[in-house]
């Protein structure tokens, strides 16, 4: 586990604070379990060091067609800015990835960005 | 890691998850609301979390046993308030209820003033058409309703007689206010309008739309 909380660590202070992680730049620095690594990651949103980020990515594999803090900002309908095609929302395709709060950042002596 | 999976690590860990809104539904009586679970994919698609109210199958359908039957629906909804609190606070509660349920959710928003809710909708609807909607929304409890009735739902018609207190906005719609949005769903009676197509287009838009 306290590899697994490095690992963060160490992403976070090489972006200087501006790296978005997911469990996939997690688990390359550590041979934790991917599910012990996702388990962390929420659970330090629990305790107020992540916050999560929701991706929406483009159906036709062109990268994210909109980003937001809450799913609540996302519409049902979205003209992709992508491909220029509509895409209906769907939750499994929505990606959760994650950022430093400030309070992480100062725990890590890190000025936030 | 997608949302579903997110939000099922949150649940387990107590943390409230990505979503768009709480959604409670409230069956009627005589049923214990087979429509709720066929609405639970649909909303968990559009990144609601859905909670399906179960008070098992009633039949107390005569006036001098309902007020029992009230209260027992009263305390599921309170209890699962209670338990998804985190949740509630964080993204807000809606709620979707038929025939029965309708009533219940008014007895609920009567006695308990704490209760706020974002959007309603309610279909075959046993609440008397004057239900004090305006005055609720003036208060900041209730966002928008959605109330869908039908000239031909009997069941409606008959709720009067068996159930005190009971009205027929399902078939006459409410009373004219700012808040709510009387839609005739034509002659689709009293469970007509339980399928998918129905909610895709018309209920999880209007369980989306922002205040």
């Amino acid at each position: 586990m306290e590899t697994v909380i490095s690992a963060i660590k160490t992403a976070i202070e090489k972006s200087r604070g501006r790296a978005v992680i997911d469990e996939e730049n997690v688990r390359n620095v550590t041979s934790a379990p991917l599910n012990l690594v996702k388990e962390l990651l929420v659970e330090l949103v629990g305790h107020s060091k992540l916050e999560p980020r929701f991706f929406w990515p483009c159906e036709d594999g062109l990268g994210t067609t909109r980003e937001a803090t809450n799913v609540s900002d996302f519409p049902l309908v979205i003209e992709c800015r992508r491909c220029g095609k509509s895409h209906h929302f769907d939750a499994a395709r929505v990606e959760v990835h994650f950022v430093a709060t400030a309070d992480l950042l100062i725990d890590l002596s890190i000025s936030p960005p | 890691m997608n949302l579903p999976e997110y939000n099922r690590i949150c649940g387990e860990k107590q943390i409230p998850g990505g979503y768009r809104s709480v959604v409670f539904t409230l069956h009627g009586m005589k049923t214990t609301g087979k429509w709720q679970k066929e609405l639970v994919p649909a909303l968990v698609k559009s990144g609601f979390l859905p909670i399906p109210l179960d008070y098992g199958y009633k039949i107390d359908v005569f006036w001098f046993f309902t007020k029992g039957t009230v209260a027992k629906c009263d305390r599921a909804f309170m209890d699962k308030h209670a338990q998804h609190l985190q949740e509630i606070g964080r993204w807000g509660l809606s709620v979707v209820a038929h025939s029965f349920g309708t009533f219940a959710l008014g007895y609920v928003l009567e006695r308990h003033p704490g209760i706020v809710l974002s959007r309603v909708i309610t279909t075959g609807s046993i609440l008397k058409c004057d239900f004090p909607w305006q005055g609720l929304a003036e208060e900041r409890r209730v966002d928008r309703v959605r109330n869908e009735y039908a000239e031909n739902d009997w069941v409606v018609r008959l709720a009067p007689v068996f159930v005190r207190g009971a009205g027929v906005s399902g078939i006459k719609g409410f009373n004219m206010a700012e808040c709510v949005e009387n839609y005739d769903v034509r002659r689709a009676g009293h469970d007509g309008i339980f399928h998918e197509a129905w909610w895709q287009g018309e209920w999880i838009p209007f369980l989306a739309g922002k205040s």
